[in-house]
């Protein structure tokens, strides 16, 4: 186990410790792993129990009957549910400064040069079970970049699971600017598709031919019902799907949908987020589009994701739909499926232990690997490491708030 | 006459349109017997109860008579004409309580010095869908806060939400519940300062108001007595020297004067009331130092402190703890996004503040009343961080404990409150729903899709 982590490095020595009474001190350092736990999140969303996984070199090797592995010597039993790594998505994890303003269509930014690998709240995010975040640019210009999809661990370095990914495109308020223009929802249009138009008649941008051609995945930020609406116009005519991200009006969204099922993205949800507006997941759900769920940034993600999915639950959306929706439909989401966000073989082995059902609210994160390594257990007794003490990471975080 | 009406076949129809009209009068002024009257027994029958120690009671039957639970356990005897209700299978626990709520309120921000301000004044009964949402998630009580504003915030108050509707009427357990004062101040220091020194000033000036009424009592004795010296003298003097003048003009310019009455203020009673410890103070805090300060003015007027919202709780557990100050901690998340900072250090916070010794409570409708929806979910984020804790204990004998109505609500002990929830499943599953609500024992929610089911097996729904 490479101890290089500031995570690993304050939790290392528990951890380790752990490992050692569970595997056997040769085991600890070997790369192959045969966890059974209790029940693992299946790959359609489900509890099953009865499964072991096998972990070598850093991938799901093997995914089969417990009874098989019995006599295994690296099996470990797990008593927690093991799902896979959740997954963040629309995220500013990491991200610094990926808000240009030179003009309203920037298809060459891309939010992977705008990322920042010391971010603490990358740390914060692997302790709350986040494994792998979908960064998009801030939607503030009407092409906004491109996004990326990190991992959120990587002690090698290697952060980017895919540098280059799908094209934001932003509608709405956002993108209205009194100095550069567009300043309305019709001009923001006009600007879109004259650059699409311009690059269907190859003397536009070479990035945005790609959407065109149906080489890049397009996503679309859409603030209001409106936008959703003008998103699908605007593609329509040049026969391009586009995946959105919309929260608000969800009702009228499953209307929409209807006649054009695609990949969606909701959310956060919290305690002030109205009824209806929660509802709006479980109706989504139901056109048979993929709903992913967004949780949010901030200190805590994957309770804030959790929070969002386990109230989606309790306003409709099935709780096999919602387990899915913060790991499995979240990659679909961005575009990463066959690499992470299902327990399955040939993924990356980017899984969580949790105390019981990730929906539960109760339960915490005991375990979290990335990358086929032991990473986090943050439900140990804080350690008395200065990199990581807990007070010191919350008066930050609570001086940031109060200065907004 | 009376009898002779009644007997009358002829007459009935007329005595019911009578009954009709005075009984819509009187709704129209206000009065409506309706709800709050629980008409029969109601028996739910064969539950499942949790008990305190996290095990399961099967088939225990409910008896709620005359909006309190009469009996609980295995095999009661239903009195006749009860309303039998079977629940086998199901689970039944107390009505959740939410520790701090804007529910139903339109509260207002800005800057408040009034103790008199009551809570039940600006609960809005007609906030109906917000109420809905409260009950139909199994909440049937909250302790309303006098608003958002900064300094002395006025009265809370204890509401049950009684009526139909989701229970839209609430009805007050108890109306003076405590003194709230919020010493947060938007993260502006200078406001910061204002506040907690208004604060400081006005229990000073209720101290100085308690001063000058002792002393007018004394100066009122003195100058009685003065009077009384006087018409004795005069009395006396009367007798001895009738009819002579000239002293007198003497003896008037030794006037007495009658001291001025203080005038009674009601502001500064509700603040002796809370110095002399009859009336709990809890003081929303969020910053460590905002936290010791409260602890500060609880120590200078000896006040019954909790302190609400606590932010930063925990970094001075060991004071709050030291100090007896309990704690009611704001909702652990929120509108997700950048609170789940809060999410995070607002459940360590429980943790850190239980371990420091400190009793610490919840609240999911701080922020927002419409967040009370979500007690019980709130409450399992804190168990998520001590799996010793009991969600739904913390959101009904844990809070009622705290809040001093354990007696009334919060368990199904006989005696309390038919304030009951009936769950689908046991209400820790993530599926678990609302199946019905009693408020008093009369219902105030049931799950459309419970009532469509009982409809198919024929049972009496209500």
């Amino acid at each position: 186990m490479r101890v290089s982590n500031r995570i690993q490095s304050s939790l290392g020595t528990g951890l380790a410790a752990a490992l050692l009474a569970l595997c056997g001190s040769s085991a600890a350092l070997a790369e192959r792993y045969v966890l059974i736990p209790t029940q693992l999140v299946a790959p359609d969303g489900s509890l099953v129990p009865d499964r072991a996984v096998v972990v070598e070199d850093g991938k799901i090797v093997r995914v089969g009957e417990a009874s098989a592995f019995e006599r295994d010597g690296d099996a470990i039993r797990i008593d927690g549910v093991l799902s896979p790594g959740l997954i963040s998505l629309a995220s500013s994890l990491g991200v610094a400064g990926a808000n240009a303003t030179s003009e309203t269509v920037l298809p060459d930014l891309m939010v992977s040069d705008s990322f920042d690998p010391t971010d603490p709240n990358l740390a914060l995010a692997v302790a709350s079970g986040v494994t792998g975040a979908m960064i998009i640019p801030s939607p503030t210009n009407v092409v906004s970049g491109s996004s990326a999809f990190i991992t959120t661990h990587a002690p090698d370095g290697e952060w980017f699971i895919d540098r280059d990914g799908a094209m934001v495109f932003s509608f709405g308020p956002p993108v209205y600017d009194l100095n550069l223009g567009p300043t309305s929802r019709s001009g923001a249009l006009v600007v879109l598709r004259n650059a699409l138009e311009a690059a269907k008649n190859g003397d536009g941008d070479s990035r945005l031919k790609e959407v065109l051609d149906g080489e890049r995945r397009v996503v679309s930020y859409c603030p209001a019902i409106d936008d959703v609406d003008a998103a699908f116009r605007v593609f329509d005519r040049y026969r391009v799907e586009t995946q959105i991200i919309h929260n608000e009006e969800a009702r009228l969204l499953a209307e929409a949908l209807e006649s054009t099922p695609t990949l969606v993205a909701m959310g956060p949800f919290g305690f002030s987020t109205p009824s209806w507006q929660i509802a709006g997941a479980g109706q989504v759900a139901e056109t048979g589009s993929s709903v992913a769920l967004i949780g949010g940034d901030g200190t805590d993600p994957g309770r804030a994701l959790r929070t969002t999915a386990s109230l989606a639950v309790r306003y409709g959306l099935s709780a096999d739909a919602a387990r899915r929706a913060m790991t499995g439909a979240a990659a679909e989401y961005a575009g990463v499926d066959d690499t992470v966000g299902s327990i399955e073989r040939g993924q990356r082995a980017d899984l969580v232990v949790f105390s019981g059902d990730p929906l539960r609210l109760d339960s915490s994160v005991l375990w979290v690997m990335v990358g086929g390594e032991w990473v986090a257990r943050p439900s140990s007794p804080a350690p008395a490491d200065e990199e990581f003490d807990f007070s010191d990471t919350m008066s930050e975080s609570t001086g940031e708030s109060e200065a907004r | 006459m009376q009898r002779s009406s009644v007997s009358s076949v002829a007459n009935w129809r007329g005595v019911i349109s009578l009954v009709a009209t005075l009984f819509a009068v009187a709704c129209v002024l206000g009065l409506s017997p309706t709800a709050a009257a629980q008409s029969r027994p109601v028996a739910l029958t064969g539950a499942n109860v949790r008990t305190t120690d996290g095990g399961v009671l099967e088939n225990v039957t409910i008896l709620i008579v005359e909006g309190k639970i009469a009996r609980i356990g295995p095999g009661i005897e239903v009195p006749r004409f009860s309303q039998e209700i079977d629940v086998a299978g199901k689970f039944v626990t107390p009505g959740l309580i939410d520790g701090a709520s804007l529910l139903g309120m339109n509260p207002g921000g800005g800057w408040s010095a009034s103790a008199t301000r009551r809570a039940v004044d600006a609960f809005d009964p007609f906030a109906t869908s917000e109420l809905r949402e409260a009950a139909r998630n199994g909440v049937t009580a909250v302790r309303l806060i006098p608003g958002q504003s900064a300094g002395i915030r006025g009265i809370s108050a204890l509401v049950r939400l009684e009526g139909g509707d989701g229970g839209a009427r609430g009805s007050v357990l108890v109306d003076e519940l405590d003194l709230s004062i919020n010493l947060n101040s938007d993260g502006r220091p200078t406001q910061r300062l204002d506040v907690f020194d208004g604060v400081r000033r006005a229990f000073r000036d209720a101290l100085a108001y308690r001063e000058s009424q002792e002393a007018y009592e004394v100066q009122l004795e003195e100058y009685l007595e003065k009077i009384a010296e006087r018409k004795k003298k005069a009395e006396a003097d009367g007798e001895k020297k009738d009819g002579e003048d000239e002293s007198n003009g003497d003896k008037k310019k030794e006037e007495i004067n009658k001291p001025r009455e203080p005038g009674t203020n009601r502001d500064f009673e509700i603040l002796l009331r809370a110095m002399d410890k009859e009336l709990p103070v809890r003081i929303e805090a969020h910053r460590s130092a905002d936290i010791l300060n409260a602890l500060e003015l609880a120590d200078e007027f000896g006040l019954d402190l909790t302190i609400e919202g606590g932010a930063e709780a925990h970094l001075v557990a060991e004071q709050i703890a030291s100090a007896n100050a309990a704690v009611i901690l704001a909702p652990l998340t929120s509108g997700g996004g950048d609170t789940g900072a809060r999410a995070r250090y607002g459940a360590e916070a429980f943790r850190i503040l239980q371990d420091a010794g400190a009793s610490v409570a919840l609240s999911a409708g701080l922020d927002d009343g419409s967040g009370s929806r979500f007690v019980l979910d709130n409450a399992r984020i804190a168990q998520s961080v001590d799996p010793t804790a009991d969600a739904v204990r913390l959101a009904t004998a844990g809070i009622a404990e705290l809040l001093g109505v354990y007696d009334e609500v919060g368990s199904l002990r006989s005696g309390r409150y038919g304030d009951v929830v009936v769950w689908s499943a046991d209400p820790m599953e993530p599926g678990a729903t609302v199946e019905r609500v009693y408020v008093g024992g009369s219902l105030i929610f049931m799950d459309p899709s419970a009532r469509q089911r009982e409809a198919r097996s024929g049972r009496r729904g209500r």
